[in-house]
């Protein structure tokens, strides 16, 4: 389990992460997603100890990580920028690496460079973007972490190589519960895959709920009434939009939907109820639109 | 619980990896080395010489510090560092990895160049003495530096900044001894400055060039050991506190950019106060301010990639001019108590007067720094022959008189500097420097009485030239008289002439010139001058003679006329060759006829 405790990290004058308090259970996928510039990335450098925060702390398995801790040797980490040391193919990363990780599984090796059906005496430098990807990722999980920090590792892979990835991790993670952080824009890719979501806006954790919950508590729903339709307020719920087209409704709301039905029972007559269950694209759009983001419309 | 280690458990693993991906830096220095220093030079002048040796040397430093600056890049790019620091391996025990492998790639080389250096029987061992030291701790630098910074290209500049701070800091030594010569009467910055760097700034001693005449013993490892931890512990204590999200910021530590930015800002009007000379404090200081400042904001907004003034920085500038306030003030006074001060006449042992900091004779082969003088030179034949110094009682209550006078008023009939220097019975040295400054109201009459006293002593007419020991048939091998005048030099041998003779005359010439001179304070600050106005003993005549020139024309052309009396002796204890001048002029009458008799000539 990694558990991240009211971390706070300024960059001169600017407080880049404020008060951010995460737990990542062993064994599960959670998924870091957030505006650009959020600091997702600083997190993941925060937890791997690249960055050392101004305060706060961060814990393995209830022991307090630091730059020296050996619980780090259980963790690997896959920044976006990837980075090859000059001249190396993958065979070369591969056994320089495993002078570092102890853990380090040839077989496993084989089976993804196999798998992933990559040149292995490539120099590393010459690959595409996303070979490069699957590269580091074949190394990260030949390597046996039990903590896998992920920085937008999907992106630039095509769908079939995505698919192979996610195999890959669901994989590792139901045969060895590994715990796995990853950080993503691809908001569509990851909601299938984790148990957990941390949103983050600037530097903040707005949200962070398990999955099912999350999708459990927001809920789009389209209705029609006879009458003319005016808001409902409500402290079992909270409506955050409301569009109508055509004579119907499409509402999202927060809380107690059955509630909602309920109130629009009693005050109109009701044509039409349906609910629809949301992606955690628009649940990420309505989360860090309560927080101010992206509502302003662009006027020509 | 952490690893406190300062390597990796699997230390020999990562270290013959590190060293293995050097393979292509030692096989292209090898190759320089063996092109070089050994090839080249056999093929050009079929031998290989110390120059080569050096120049190999220079190599050597060049690839070093080339090979640190790239190994330590992992610290300047976002990738690199992201990709290493997520390693299970800490970032000291990365840092010693590196300084490791850098160590080992430089003892190859110096390796390479001593199986050369061996093959070519040349002796340079005093160059490595120097040397390795050198690159050792240059290694250790270039990876505090490197950590300092948050660019490559900074990280190549702050090494070399850094290694040569100790020496950039004797250029602000210097300028602020030149605050304190400015604040305060009779002292002088030159005599401030060595004594400080001699007594205790000793920079030579930092950089090893101490051992360059004396060679190695125990102390040369233990002060390397000692600088190689220091720095080796700035490096340790940066490192802890390095804001990695800075990489790619010129520099990463606000204070080191701070710093760095005042030391260079402070040497910016240090440079300009030496083309731009002025007898103005208030001026000096105001340039000062001015140029550190400017200086200081080009160099913050480089280093902070902005033209925009940050409050942090002008706060630092403004406690930067505070302290150099202070110094100031400070400065002032703890000199103020000293300004003042002359020794009662029973506390010197021995004193002297003069306008020269510094002697040198042939016969010591070395200097000496009147501010060094000593107990025990007094007790040396040598010094006391060598240098106007004065013990007689007589001698140091008029020098003290002198130095009152001198305090009261520092008029004189042309620019003149003069040192007084006490040695005390205790052992201290007492020295004041004083400027005096052409005055068109100034009176002589008191410094030239009291030195005429002093020019009246037995100890000074010791040292007049005709009592040198040396001057003496037994030691002359040969004796001219040399005459310069309108027709150039001419040089008579009167090898054949009555030594004890021309003694005698030249004693009485002395004495009447001596007694006769309008001029006795400047002949006893300048014993020894020989290059002269009217008022020296070798009296250069300006006269005009006419010339014919290349186009039929006469004009006068002004020429010089002087006497000497030169003589050589081979003999003065250890068989040196030596040379002495006796300068005369026609008021020497006696000297100047009996030349007139020997050589048959008329002088005049």
């Amino acid at each position: 389990m990694i558990r991240v405790e009211g971390l706070n990290k300024w960059f001169r004058d600017f407080n880049v992460l404020k008060d951010i308090n995460i737990t990542a259970n062993t064994g599960q996928i959670y998924g870091l997603v957030g505006s650009n510039g959020c600091g997702k990335t600083t997190l993941l450098k925060h937890i791997i100890q690249i960055f050392k925060g101004d305060s706060g702390s961060i814990y393995y398995k209830d022991t307090q990580i630091k730059e020296a801790s050996p619980e780090i040797e259980k963790f690997y980490y896959i920044q976006d920028d990837l980075y090859f040391p000059y001249g190396y193919n993958l065979d070369m990363l591969f056994k320089y690496e495993s002078k570092l990780y102890k853990n380090m599984s040839v077989e496993k090796y084989e089976k993804l460079l196999k798998f992933f059906n990559i040149n292995r005496k490539a120099k590393l430098t010459t690959l595409s973007k996303g070979q490069k990807k699957q590269a580091a990722f074949i190394i990260a999980v030949s390597a046996k972490p039990e903590v896998l920090l992920l920085d937008e590792v999907v992106d630039g892979l095509d769908a079939v190589v995505k698919r192979k990835f996610w195999n890959v991790l669901i994989n590792e993670v139901m045969e060895r519960d590994v715990t796995v952080i990853i950080s993503s824009h691809d908001l569509k890719e990851i909601d299938n895959i984790c148990d957990k979501i941390g949103i983050m806006h600037e530097g903040r954790i707005i949200k962070e709920e398990k999955m099912d919950t999350l999708k459990e508590e927001v809920k789009r729903v389209q209705f029609a009434v006879e009458e003319e339709y005016k808001e409902i307020k409500s402290d079992k719920y909270e409506i955050i939009k409301t569009q109508k087209i055509g004579s119907v409704y499409f509402g999202i709301i927060k809380g107690d939907v059955d509630i909602f039905r309920k109130d629009l029972n009693e005050k109109y007559t009701l044509l039409i109820f349906d609910e629809l269950s949301m992606d955690l694209e628009e649940i990420f759009i309505t989360e860090l639109g309560g927080a101010g983001y992206g509502k302003e419309e662009f006027i020509s | 619980m952490e690893k406190k280690n300062l390597f990796p458990n699997n230390f020999k693993t990562v270290l013959l990896d590190s060293i293995a991906g050097k393979k292509n830096w030692f096989l292209i220095s090898f190759a320089i080395l063996i092109i070089t220093v050994l090839i080249m030079p056999l093929l050009l002048i079929s031998e290989i010489q110390e120059g080569n040796i050096v120049v190999g040397m220079i190599e050597i430093f060049i690839l070093v510090f080339i090979n640190c600056i790239i190994d330590f890049s992992y610290l300047h790019d976002n990738r690199k560092l992201g990709y290493y620091l997520s390693k299970p391996m800490t970032s000291l025990q990365r840092v010693n990895i590196t300084i490791i492998t850098n160590f080992i790639f430089t003892a190859v080389l110096i390796g390479i160049l001593g199986v050369i250096n061996m093959i070519a029987g040349v002796d340079v061992h005093e160059m490595y003495i120097i040397t390795i030291p050198w690159l050792i701790t240059g290694i250790i630098t270039a990876a505090f530096s490197s950590i300092l910074t948050g660019n490559s290209l900074a990280a190549a500049v702050a090494t070399v900044v850094n290694f040569t701070l100790p020496l950039s800091f004797l250029a602000i030594l210097n300028y602020l001894f030149t605050i304190i010569e400015d604040l305060a009467l009779g002292f002088n910055a030159n005599i401030l400055f060595n004594s400080f760097v001699d007594n205790y700034y000793k920079v030579n001693n930092l950089y090893f060039l101490n051992y360059f005449d004396d060679g190695i013993n125990w102390t040369y490892f233990f002060q390397l050991a000692v600088i190689m931890t220091v720095l080796y512990l700035i490096g340790f204590k940066l490192l802890k506190r390095r804001k990695n999200e800075r990489t790619t910021e010129l520099v990463v530590y606000d204070g080191y950019k701070y710093f760095i930015s005042l030391f260079l800002a402070t040497l910016v009007p240090i440079g300009f106060s030496l083309a731009l000379r002025t007898e103005s404090f208030v001026g000096k200081m105001a340039v000062f301010v001015l140029l550190s400042a400017l200086g200081y904001y080009i160099i913050n907004a480089i280093l902070e990639k902005s033209f925009s003034p940050s409050f942090k920085g002008l706060k630092m500038y403004i406690i930067y001019l505070v302290i150099f306030a202070l110094f100031i003030v400070g400065g002032n006074i703890a000199t103020n108590q000293y300004e003042y001060y002359i020794p009662e006449a029973e506390e010197v042992e021995y004193a002297f007067i003069g306008n020269s900091m510094y002697h040198y004779q042939q016969e010591w082969e070395r200097s000496r720094q009147v501010y060094d003088f000593n107990l025990e030179d007094i007790e040396e034949e040598s010094f006391k022959e060598n240098v106007d110094v004065y013990t007689s009682a007589k001698s140091i209550d008029n020098i003290i008189d002198i130095h009152q006078h001198i305090l009261e008023d520092q008029s004189y009939y042309l620019n003149q500097n003069v040192i007084i220097t006490y040695v005390m019975k205790d052992g201290d040295n007492l020295t004041r420097y004083y400027n005096l400054e052409q005055a068109e109201d100034y009176n002589g009459d008191y410094l030239n009485s009291k030195a005429k006293e002093i020019l009246s002593t037995e100890e000074f007419e010791s040292r007049l030239p005709y009592n040198n020991k040396y001057f003496n048939k037994s030691y002359i091998d040969n004796i001219n008289f040399e005459i310069n005048d309108e027709n150039g030099y001419k040089t008579h041998d009167i090898s054949d002439i009555d030594i004890e003779k021309l003694k005698i005359n030249l004693e009485k010439d002395y004495q009447n010139y001596l007694q006769e001179s309008k001029y006795s304070f400047e002949i006893l600050i300048r014993p020894d001058a020989n290059r002269s106005p009217d008022y020296y003993i070798e009296r250069r005549i300006e006269e005009d003679k006419e010339v014919e020139t290349a186009v039929p024309e006469v004009k006068p052309e002004t020429y010089y006329r002087n006497y000497s009396i030169f003589y050589e002796t081979s003999e003065t204890g250890n068989m040196k060759y030596m040379r002495y001048d006796i300068q005369i002029n026609e008021d020497f009458e006696n000297t100047v006829n009996m030349l007139e008799d020997y050589l048959n000539i008329e002088i005049k």
